[in-house]
């Protein structure tokens, strides 16, 4: 299988907010480079090669990875870039994965970001369907979202309030995370009265649109056990895309979601039977609040019909067994290009014990990380904090 | 260095506009003078598996074979079954015609009778208390005099009762 | 490269001004079946993941890969997108190989420029903040490109319509060429003034195809074909974004990228040690600096190589044999298609424009503003 071991030995992650006008994208771009080399005590010579990943459509650019080539430290550098959407903080991951497993750099540097202050998203995000058939009938992410949410109450029974619960964890949880976007505390009831959105979304269960930069840089077995102290090793990883014919966001025959296919191929290949045993926390990508029940459910982390069962009892809280999103997640934090990417740069703090406030109480020794657009695309990683 | 206030600083407005005029196909182009022509919706069948496709398409997505003889395409619905569906009730801008969207704006995804497949469009009914899914509903087509060979010539689903 | 990736088979579509009869995921659809066919496997079950390539501006649809996982039968498999030109896909292919990842991959690239205006895009690549709003596309950047190189180094616009001469004339014996003729040097230079030096027949025509191909490791190529073609060596490298910031008579970028992939193959003496290249000619005077950027000869000195003969598809070290971008191919399947070429070439199906004995090829791709960034690949002949 994986011939070269990769880990993460760099994390830097800006503040996000709605908007930060006294700053460019280029300065937010090096703002989390600067933070993750600090982090990882490298400088930009040390790296070899870049990963970039931002959806440039939304912001008003084209092949923005040269454009910007100086604030990502790419000139002069070898490098790729991908714009996949909602998945591209983890694709990116993956970019820079397979140019130090192939031997190709021995360290990369991953960079996402979106400075959703300047960007049109939602208009944007309509236009990953067809223009002859469906895109008059897609409201951005929101619709794909909303048909999501409501299969999954019909399937199964989660209601609203299950949804409310799911946002009230998440606000306690982002207002011990100094980095996440909103860091308000809600109760079950102030969710349920916020404004509704696209049925049955409202503005407090879905996620917003977050501005912010996130970097991570990797490294090759014989140099991360030089640059860190705790390099955080990417153990395995697997990305799934879905047909678009047909495909109806899982809604069709015979439900088969990326994420159940990404489940089942990461938990099998690493003998994994009981992954609320095996790893101890999971941060996963959650444009909506109805999206962590039902996708525990699709990841295998629960029986399907028990995820909201599982929101009911408290059971994905900070101090639970096996806490989703410590961080406060998508639903708190979204800027599009490097959401995903946090995702896998907050269960790396996890493995490290350096989550500050909402580092997780038992010690994380596996952790998951997922990433998640289009019409069912999925990213799932397994990190680590050993090489076994 | 004193960071200025919101007045002070400066900003850059622009508006991109990109103009499009994407290539159908035939299958979709097919599709489309159907519609226009006969009022009839298609869809077409994938001789290996017997998968619907709606609209139709050049091959079945999960074995690969062929699906465009003419034999295979079956005219399907215009009555169905609603899976599911959604609401829009905060306005956004339309990328297509550069207007905002007009709300509330419901789409339901619906199962064609006669074959098992899919179509997204508008429904009439908007309140979300109103559509479960499961219900039946019909897609509308607008007089023959008004197609332009466009999936407007579907003017929308409207729930009836069975 | 301690084990080597293996190019089974490699598919074109015709290249044409505009095919309106086709949807994008039909040209997609199109190249892969052909690839396939070609290497003889069964998309379903043989290949374990899809590199795509498209870019969501000229598709007009962000995530411009959702249709592929429908046309390459991938739906529940890995398929990601590359969102650089089509070498860069490649590359990104060798490398799901490389890590142990994958041992059959499919990159497929497509674009249709003929959906949009082009000039709009290109702009938007440009930095917003000084830049954008002189109202610059990329035909204005290279013709400063251009003027400098022809101001440093003496470079004629005579030498420079000698590349169209000799890329539209090797055009005439490619198959799926999308235009090809007989040109003379004035007809070139006095074919309408686009930004100045750059004539109408100086820069790369619109155009609509795509460009498929099998990669696969080292033990499986040599199951599938009797010529697997090699991939020995990669590189590619951004330059300074801000035209400023580079001096355009050079391609510094070029220059580290075919340096590393030259290393990683063993080539000690380019414009010895290599049979052709197939490079990027977006602009006429870019086949020039590229040939200097990959080598070929000493900076400076690209106009005396095109002068020497050498480069003439008859010549010792042919560029283009195949007519070019010059000839028209889209812009994103570009680099991919140049690699089809090399592959073809070394696998002897290039048919009327087939470089006798040809043994090591060189394929270039590059993006962004006056060549700001360039991928190369090293590829050799495998079988008898």
């Amino acid at each position: 299988m994986h011939k070269n071991r990769v880990a993460i030995v760099g994390i830097g992650e800006t503040l996000h907010s709605s908007r930060r006008p006294y700053v460019n994208d280029g300065e937010l771009i090096y703002d989390a480079v600067t933070l993750a080399l600090n982090d990882a005590n490298l400088s930009i010579r040390d790296i070899d090669s870049v990963a970039i990943g931002n959806m440039d459509l939304f912001e008003g650019h084209y092949l923005n990875d040269a454009m910007l080539s100086l604030y990502s430290g790419a000139n002069g550098k070898p490098g790729f870039k991908m714009n996949t959407g909602g998945t591209v903080g983890t694709m990116t991951v993956i970019e820079g994965w397979y140019q130090v497993a192939s031997g190709m750099a021995d360290t990369c540097l991953c960079v996402g970001w979106e400075k959703h202050d300047e960007a049109t998203v939602t208009p944007c995000i309509s236009t990953i369907t067809d223009p002859a058939i469906d895109r008059p009938f897609c409201v951005g992410a929101l619709s794909g979202l909303a048909v999501i949410a409501i299969d999954y109450m019909n399937r199964t029974g989660c209601t609203v309030e299950h949804a409310a619960m799911v946002r009230a964890n998440a606000s306690l949880n982002a207002a011990r995370n100094p980095n996440a976007h909103l860091r308000d505390k809600y109760s079950v009831k102030d969710v349920l009265n916020a404004r509704m959105v696209l049925y049955p979304l409202n503005l407090l269960t879905v996620c917003p649109t977050s501005l912010g930069a996130c970097a991570v840089i990797l490294s090759n077995e014989s140099k991360a056990k030089k640059i860190a102290k705790k390099p955080v090793w990417i153990k395995d990883h697997v990305s799934i895309h879905s047909e678009y014919g047909g495909a109806q966001f899982g809604v069709n025959e015979k439900r088969r979601t990326s994420h159940i296919e990404a489940g089942a191929q990461i938990f099998k290949r690493n003998g994994i039977t009981n992954p609320r045993k095996e790893t101890q926390v999971f941060e996963m990508y959650d444009p909506s609040a109805y999206c962590i029940p039902a996708w525990m459910e699709d990841f295998g982390i629960c029986g399907i019909g028990e995820g909201w069962k599982l929101v009911e009892k408290g059971a994905i809280a900070l101090e639970s067994e096996y806490p989703i999103n410590p961080s406060g997640g998508t639903l708190c934090t979204n800027a599009i290009g490097d959401t995903a990417m946090m995702r896998v740069a907050e269960a790396a703090l996890q493995i490290r014990g350096d989550a500050g406030e909402h580092q997780v109480t038992r010690e994380v020794k596996q952790a998951l990380a997922s990433g998640f657009g289009g019409s069912y695309w999925t990213d799932l990683f397994l990190l680590s904090k050993t090489t076994d | 260095m004193k960071e200025k206030t919101q007045e002070e600083l400066v900003y850059l407005d622009m508006t991109l506009k990109m103009p499009f005029k994407w290539a159908t196909g035939e299958p979709m182009g097919e599709f489309f003078r159907e519609l226009k022509a006969n009022g009839k919706i298609y869809s077409n069948q994938c001789p290996k598996c017997g998968r619907v496709y709606c609209p139709p398409i050049n091959v079945c997505t999960r074995d690969h074979a062929k699906c465009t003889e003419k034999d295979k395409w079956v005219a399907v619905g215009p009555k169905g079954t609603l899976l599911t569906f959604f609401v829009a009730e905060q306005s956004f801008l339309v990328p297509t015609t550069g207007e905002m969207l007009k709300v509330p704006f419901a789409v339901g995804i619906v199962m064609l009778d006669g074959a098992p497949c899919t179509l997204q469009h508008q429904m009439e009914e908007t309140d979300p208390a109103k559509i479960k899914p499961g219900m039946r509903v019909e897609a509308i087509l607008k007089p023959a005099a008004e197609r332009k060979g466009n999936i407007f010539d579907i003017k929308h689903f409207v729930t009836i009762k069975e | 490269m301690p084990e080597r990736v293996g190019i089974v088979a490699a598919a074109v579509t015709k290249f044409e001004a505009a095919k309106p009869w086709q949807h994008l995921a039909e040209l997609a659809l199109e190249v892969t079946d052909k690839a396939v066919e070609a290497a003889g496997i069964s998309l379903k079950d043989d290949v374990e993941a899809v590199v795509s390539n498209s870019q969501d501006h000229w598709d007009g649809r962000t995530i411009s890969s959702m249709p592929i996982p429908d046309v390459t039968c991938s739906h529940l498999k890995d398929e990601s997108k590359v969102a650089d030109d089509g070498a860069y896909a490649v590359a990104y292919g060798a490398m799901h190989i490389l890590s142990g990842d994958h041992k059959l991959v499919l990159v497929v690239s497509h674009c249709a420029e003929s959906h949009t205006d082009g000039t709009i895009i290109e702009n938007w690549s440009i930095d917003h903040i000084f830049t954008r709003m002189l109202g610059m596309d990329y035909t204005i950047a290279a013709a400063l490109q251009a003027r400098r190189y022809m101001d440093k180094y003496g470079i004629t616009p005579e030498q420079m319509a000698k590349v169209v001469v000799k890329n539209m004339g090797n055009a005439k014996k490619n198959k799926y060429a999308q235009t090809s003729a007989t040109l003379t040097v004035g007809d070139v230079l006095n074919s309408k003034m686009l930004a100045d030096p750059i004539t109408a027949m100086e820069r790369k025509p619109v155009s609509d195809g795509a460009c498929a191909m099998i990669l696969a490791t080292e033990d499986i190529a040599k199951k599938l074909t009797k010529n697997p073609v090699w991939i020995t060596g990669m590189g590619n490298c951004y330059d300074a974004h801000m035209l400023g910031d580079r001096d355009l008579a050079n391609c510094d970028a070029l220059v580290t990228a075919s340096k590393k992939a030259y290393k990683m193959a063993g080539i000690k003496n380019p414009a010895k040690d290599i049979s052709l290249v197939e490079l990027s000619d977006y602009y006429a005077h870019q086949e020039l600096l590229w040939t200097e950027g990959l080598g070929l000869c000493k900076p400076g000195e690209g106009g005396k190589l095109i002068d020497s003969g050498k480069t003439q598809l008859g010549g010792e070290l042919p560029v283009n044999p195949s007519g070019g971008l010059l000839s028209g191919v889209p812009v994103t399947v570009a680099g991919a298609e140049r690699v089809a070429e090399a592959v073809w070439q070394l696998q002897g199906l290039a048919g009327d424009h087939q470089v006798k004995g040809a043994k090591v090829a060189v394929a270039h791709g590059c993006g962004g503003i006056c060549g700001q960034m360039h991928c190369v690949l090293v590829l050799e002949k495998g079988g008898s």
